[in-house]
């Protein structure tokens, strides 16, 4: 610990950044943050910590913070945004929304402000799950912009509530950042369970569209006990900010690796207005490749039977907690997809998987193929399937260190050949 | 009798029609080669039927094969074309050439975005060249075999139709004379000129 601190103070040469670069790395691959008391409105948690542009941190587009919420109590989380993006966040709870009553306000402050007289730029009541809220908010200034999360007789931020007063209530936050154009689009062609669009491990921020007859899939490897949640959010047609679910109906739902539906794996009006949002957990069991389908209102078999659009969308899906899932395109298992991965599996084109955790068969059909090695490129960790940040540690400057006595031994040489000349 | 005439004409017509306009097919370039005994011949492997420039579906990653008989041809190598990313850059597409007696199998997967490709592809290109040395006699078929062609998303690209090459090769003065044969014609038609 003491040999990270005097790291960390020292300038900023390769070993400070490697530290940083591992920091970054570890929050990317989990994309869970936890909330840390006190965070009141001066002092909001930052995501992540250390604070860092948002979707450098989290090249996926979304994160997921857990976080409690006590009586008299608002936590507040600091996201560093740049202008053009948008904002969108999402609370969920164990219950549906059913007995916890929240309020989010998106704030645009100094770190340490803390003046309740200034308003949220963008607040929410019941836009999400039951009386939970959600919002989309464009963002207009880059910068840092606050988070709060708290009950909803609470406008002014500041504790003023009677949530949780039988107990604290815990709650996930999903914090979900857009650009335009978007980092990742649905494909042209995932409008059936054989051809959902595989996600990343952990979720991911996709564009999609959704037009009438059409139906689209996503895939997500998940394992027992994860904690998902889905959030839908419609855009309006002339500005990159969330519509407000009132003009289209969606719906949405979760089918488990043998492609049956997932029992209460299903929301239609969610919220807000006509959109759907899901939050599920991962039976024992159950874990594998999973999809989801976004589809109508009208749609309940998912066979593309509505009506509803054409009109984009951003949706949102996480996956927290749980068991590992099983490791996809990550093939030498160092914990990060790029380059080498994408190579193995080229290699090995034509083989057969070694079974169904094979981590070469992206797409689960049983053989490694250019397919999974295409399918993998959309996993890597950086653009190009560039290979991670150097580790901490040898840097090559070591394998001089034999030749040191000699170096030693002609340093002195001239040395004393200095000293005689002067001598004479 | 007559109306029989056309209908077999009509059927075989429809057979020997090019694929519709969007099918996706994949065709060894060109058709048909005559080469000496111990010439080189370069055979290319093109892919037609894609979204226009900037829309998709565009090819994010390949694999075929082409059998050609060892004993008439040897392959000599492979390259790869630029549309997938530039093959000499690591950054850019991961290429792999895998040659058996009797079969060549490519495969390329591109690290490009899938905008990145849609931007950079046309509707149709030559995804690799390869090249064969004759070593006798004797027309060879090459053959298309174990292709899977991958959408930008690594999704199947469904190919409509697969047409194979045919490499003949002809003694030297057979080749001189075709030469011979071309050279008169030409100057035949300077001549009218």
């Amino acid at each position: 610990m003491n040999m990270l601190r005097s790291l960390a103070r020292r300038p900023p040469r390769w070993p400070c950044a490697c530290a940083v670069a591992v920091a970054l790395a570890a929050a990317a691959a989990s994309a869970a943050v936890s909330e840390s008391e006190p965070n009141g409105r001066g002092a909001p948690n930052p995501v992540p910590a250390p604070i860092a542009p948002f979707l450098t941190s989290f090249g996926q587009g979304v994160a997921v913070v857990t976080g409690t919420l006590a009586a008299g109590d608002t936590d507040f989380y600091a996201v560093e945004l740049s202008a053009g993006q948008l904002l969108m966040v999402g609370i969920f709870d164990d219950r549906g929304g059913e007995l916890t009553d929240t309020r989010v306000g998106v704030f645009f402050e100094p770190q340490t402000q803390d003046d309740s007289s200034v308003p949220p730029v963008a607040s929410n009541d019941d836009g999400g799950p039951g009386f939970l809220s959600r919002l989309a908010v464009p963002i207009d200034q880059s910068g840092l912009w606050k988070i709060g999360v708290t009950g909803f007789r609470d406008t002014s931020f500041t504790g003023a509530h009677l949530e949780a007063l039988d107990g604290p209530v815990s709650y996930r936050l999903v914090i979900a950042v857009g650009t335009s154009p978007p980092a990742r689009v649905e494909s042209s062609n995932n409008d059936s369970l054989a051809n959902a669009d595989l996600l990343p491990a952990g979720g991911a921020l996709v564009r999609g569209s959704l037009a009438p007859g059409d139906v689209d899939f996503y895939a997500l490897d998940v394992a027992d006990g994860d904690d998902l949640t889905v959030s839908l959010f419609d855009l309006d047609s002339n500005a990159f900010a969330g519509a407000g679910g009132e003009r289209n109906d969606t719906r949405i739902a979760w089918f488990d690796a043998n492609g049956a539906p997932v029992a209460d794996g299903a929301n239609d009006d969610g919220g807000p207005g006509f959109l759907s949002n899901l939050e599920t957990h991962v039976p024992a069991g159950k874990g594998g490749r999973w999809r989801l389908a976004v589809s109508g209102f009208r749609d309940t078999g998912f066979t593309g039977n509505h009506l509803d659009g054409p009109f984009d969308y951003e949706l949102a899906v996480t996956a927290a907690s749980g068991a590992a899932p099983v490791p996809r395109c990550d093939v030498n298992s160092d914990g990060f997809v790029d380059r080498a991965d994408i190579q193995a599996i080229t290699l090995a084109r034509g083989q057969p998987a070694t079974g169904p955790s094979d981590p070469r068969d992206a797409d689960g059909d049983g053989t490694i193929s250019v397919l999974d090695a295409r399918q993998c490129t959309l996993q890597c960790g950086n653009a190009n399937c560039a290979p991670p940040a150097p580790h901490c540690g040898l840097v090559g400057i070591e394998l001089l260190l034999p030749l040191a006595p000699w170096l030693a031994r002609r340093a002195r040489a001239r040395c004393g050949r200095s000293i005689g000349w002067e001598e004479r | 009798m007559k109306i029989w005439l056309r209908a077999l004409t009509c059927i075989l017509g429809l057979l020997v029609l090019p694929p519709l306009a969007g099918a996706t097919s994949l065709q060894l370039l060109p058709a048909t080669s005559v080469v000496g005994v111990g010439d080189s011949v370069a055979i290319q492997i093109a892919i037609s039927g894609l979204g226009a420039q900037g829309s998709a579906p565009s090819v994010g990653a390949f694999e075929v094969a082409v059998g050609y008989d060892p004993s008439l041809l040897g392959f000599e190598g492979a390259s790869f074309g630029s549309l997938l990313g530039d093959p000499s850059n690591l950054a850019e597409t991961i290429t792999d050439v895998n040659a058996t007696a009797s079969l060549a199998d490519l495969a390329e997967v591109s690290l490009l975005s899938p905008a990145a490709l849609d931007a950079l592809q046309p509707d149709g290109f030559v995804l690799a060249t390869l090249t064969f040395q004759s070593l006798a006699l004797g027309a060879s078929s090459l053959d298309l075999a174990n292709v899977v062609v991958s959408d930008a998303f690594g999704k199947p690209l469904a190919i409509a139709s697969l047409s194979g090459a045919e490499v003949s090769a002809v003694p030297e003065p057979a080749a001189f004379l075709g030469l011979a044969v071309g050279l008169l014609v030409v100057r035949k038609r300077l001549a009218f000129a």
